[in-house]
């Protein structure tokens, strides 16, 4: 018999050999049919999950199915660890992981025509994602939520059930004792939390280079619903460009192309370029700005 | 007999207790207005526009905007011509998925008229918001499912929906009486509280009347010229006259508001949940969008030329269009006489200029963060992807609002609220 947390491990590792940074929640897959035309989800429901329910019980199926929803495609198969013999279901999980890797490799030589479509069936699949807050929408992976949220709650709207995937358990075991007494403490407003946490990250893990960074600010906005271009947005914004004023995040290379007369030129990084670019969704000279 | 001193103290103190108007707290709100509006310790109303419409942009966050031009609702939930035509409460829809400002349009017209539809349009906000945005709903849902088109009209549907239309131009115009006209003299019999006008022989809903005739450019009620017996008998003959006809959608404001005193409830004012029941049945839940679960599929069915609503322009003339006076949604329409995979729905950024073809568009359905497009860009982007723009240009007053916020220095793509 096969120790399960073995069975973990290498389902995680399996699953790894596609670099996904997204979580298959079911509205990507639906996403992705519209540009692919297969129908990844009912494969998902003939393959996984009616195989679940005749051969490991309905429970299993309904578990799965909620999984999928909550935390997505990949981490819904790794689950099976807790509840799924390797011994009985070795060939099921063989082909459940098989099926991820195609979906995700299917999905990963897409992710850039889904997300610059004009298709409104795929952008509202995909805003679905980003209004739930339940993704990291961005390829950016890991990136921790705020510890400090309005009644010490997790922000995923559709959170169901206690389960959590750990990275490790030692090193769950060494976070949790770092941040108990974090969760103690008054719980801080969201859009504070945030702004403490998006400078956090660049300060201290990495920062994404001038041309990137506004746009990640934006995703992780958006991902806790919060406009970047609304006051809240705004706030946030202006801490980052205080931040890169003050050269807290490092030194960079601040020369950027125009994307239009493709010279380079250096912006004057401020709350008022950052929201043009955001807006125009380019970078774009001083005079190419103002042409319109 | 309260002064008008503290009318429009007990206003300030509503309003003063309310928070920005939006999808999350509408409900607690739109109660807290209703309880205010049948208080039976109120005798006197604030019923000026000016003082009402300052009040509501400081502290529900909806602006007012007058505008010289009739005022249509959004189709194709609306009343057939004639309508009055004379306001709107209006739901601005940056984006599908989140945005929605709100704002009242009121048509340019005397002080008595533009009283009463401020009120009326307010009704509306207070009673019919999610009714607003299941309407909206419905545009995300064609831009997903254009062959839908031809489903919403039918005649079953519109049969249940007519029904609603009228019921809802009802609830507004008993919500403007309600506000204005305070409880205890909407009903017959006598004057309770000792005021007064119970003193002069007045019946409490003759009261009602004079008070109701002042806010249409009347005398007001304490300097009215006939007799108090005078008074009371045209009560009594306009009252057989309104009493239990049906309600005339299509009248005079004034006629409206007759009958809406003379038909009003004695008790509490107590919209009718039943029939907004129905309506979300039939169109949907507010947001909910059922397209997000269908299997993908490509309709190849020719286009239902009578079961067409949306307005369809050339794509040669809808440059010249969109600069024009817009209130609502059309389609630049193509060629195919097939139903395209989908729409692009698109909108102006918000911006001080006058003119949509001057400012830059977005996609509805994405962030505000994906790149934006002049108008043209989109036509040739559509017509690469072989598919039809669903454009939604500004309308007067939204053009208004942008240039009166950029005026103002705020910031032209406002807090959107949901």
């Amino acid at each position: 018999m096969f120790d399960q947390s073995l069975v973990r491990e290498g389902l995680i590792a399996l699953a790894q050999q596609v670099p996904c940074p997204y979580r298959l929640f079911p509205h990507r897959l639906r996403a992705l049919a519209h540009v692919t035309g297969w129908n990844a989800l009912a494969d998902v429901d003939t393959q996984i999950k009616d195989h679940l329910a005749a051969n490991a019980g309905p429970g299993a199926a309904s578990q799965f199915r909620e999984d999928l929803r909550t935390y997505g495609l990949e981490e819904a198969i790794v689950y099976f660890h807790s509840y799924l013999s390797l011994d009985d279901h070795l060939g099921f999980l063989r082909r459940a992981v098989r099926l991820y890797l195609a979906i995700a490799d299917a999905y990963m030589e897409h992710d850039r025509l889904m997300r610059e479509s004009d298709d409104p069936r795929i952008q509202y699949q995909l805003d679905m994602i980003r209004v739930s807050g339940g993704d990291s929408s961005y390829p950016v992976r890991g990136l921790r939520y705020p510890p400090l949220v309005p009644g010490g709650r997790t922000v995923e709207v559709d959170f169901v059930g206690p389960r959590r995937l750990l990275p490790h358990r030692e090193a769950d075991e060494i976070l949790t004792a770092t941040f108990a007494d974090v969760r103690l403490r008054e719980p801080a407003h969201l859009t504070n939390a945030l702004e403490d946490q998006v400078v956090s990250m660049f300060m201290f893990e990495s920062f994404p280079g001038l041309q990137r960074v506004f746009f990640e600010v934006a995703w992780v906005l958006e991902g806790f619903q919060i406009d970047p271009l609304g006051s809240d947005g705004q706030r946030i914004l202006a801490s980052v460009v205080d931040g890169m004023s003050e050269e807290l995040f490092g030194d960079f290379d601040r020369w950027m192309p125009c994307t239009d007369c493709a010279q380079d030129f250096v912006p004057d990084v401020s709350l008022e370029l950052a929201l043009r670019v955001l807006r125009q969704g380019t970078w774009r000279c001083d005079d190419c700005a103002h042409k319109g | 007999m309260g002064r008008v001193g503290s009318a429009k103290k007990d206003l300030h103190e509503l309003f003063e207790g309310l928070e920005p108007l939006s999808e999350l707290n509408w409900n607690e709100q739109s109660r807290a207005i209703l309880r205010f509006v049948d208080n039976p310790d109120r005798t006197q109303s604030v019923v000026n526009a000016v003082d009402i419409s300052e009040l509501l942009e400081r502290h529900l966050g909806v602006p007012c905007v007058q505008v010289p031009h009739p005022v249509l609702e959004l189709p194709p939930i609306r009343l057939p011509p004639p309508g009055l035509e004379l306001g709107r409460a209006s739901v601005r829809l940056l984006s599908f998925a989140r945005s929605t400002t709100l704002h009242i349009t009121l048509r340019e017209s005397d002080p008595a008229s533009m009283n009463w539809s401020l009120l009326h349009e307010l009704g509306h906000l207070v009673l019919h918001l999610r009714e607003l945005l299941a309407t909206a709903t419905i545009y995300h849902r064609l831009a997903m499912h254009p062959a839908l088109e031809s489903k919403i009209l039918r005649p079953e549907i519109m049969n249940q929906v007519g029904e609603w239309l009228i019921q809802r131009e009802r609830e507004a115009d008993m919500f403007a009486l309600a506000w204005a006209i305070p409880r205890q003299y909407r009903s017959g019999g006598a004057i309770e509280n000792g005021s007064g006008a119970g003193a002069d022989g007045l019946t409490a809903q003759a009261y009602g009347y004079l008070l109701l005739r002042s806010m249409f450019g009347g005398s007001p009620p304490n300097m009215y010229s006939e007799t108090s017996d005078q008074v009371n008998a045209l009560v009594a003959t306009e009252r057989t006259k309104w009493k239990h006809r049906s309600y005339p959608a299509s009248a005079s404001l004034w006629s409206r508001a007759q009958w809406s005193l003379f038909n009003a409830p004695s008790g509490d004012f107590m919209p009718n949940t039943d029939a907004a029941a129905n309506f979300l049945r039939i169109f949907g839940p507010v947001r909910t969008l059922p397209e997000l679960r269908r299997s993908p599929g490509i309709e190849q069915r020719p286009v239902d030329q009578e079961g067409a609503w949306l307005a369809r322009v050339l794509s040669t003339h809808a440059a010249r269009r969109i600069d024009g006076e817009n209130w609502g949604p059309f389609i630049v329409a193509t060629s195919s006489l097939r139903w395209p995979a989908y729409y692009i729905p698109i909108t102006p950024v918000p911006d001080p200029s006058f003119e949509d073809s001057r400012c830059y568009w977005r996609h509805m359905g994405k962030g505000t963060y994906h790149p934006t497009y002049f108008y043209d860009e989109w036509c040739r982007r559509a017509l690469s992807q072989d598919v039809s723009l669903l454009v939604f240009p500004r309308t007067p007053a939204e053009r208004i609002l942008d240039r009166t916020s950029a005026a103002t220095g705020g910031s032209v793509n406002r807090e959107e609220v949901r």
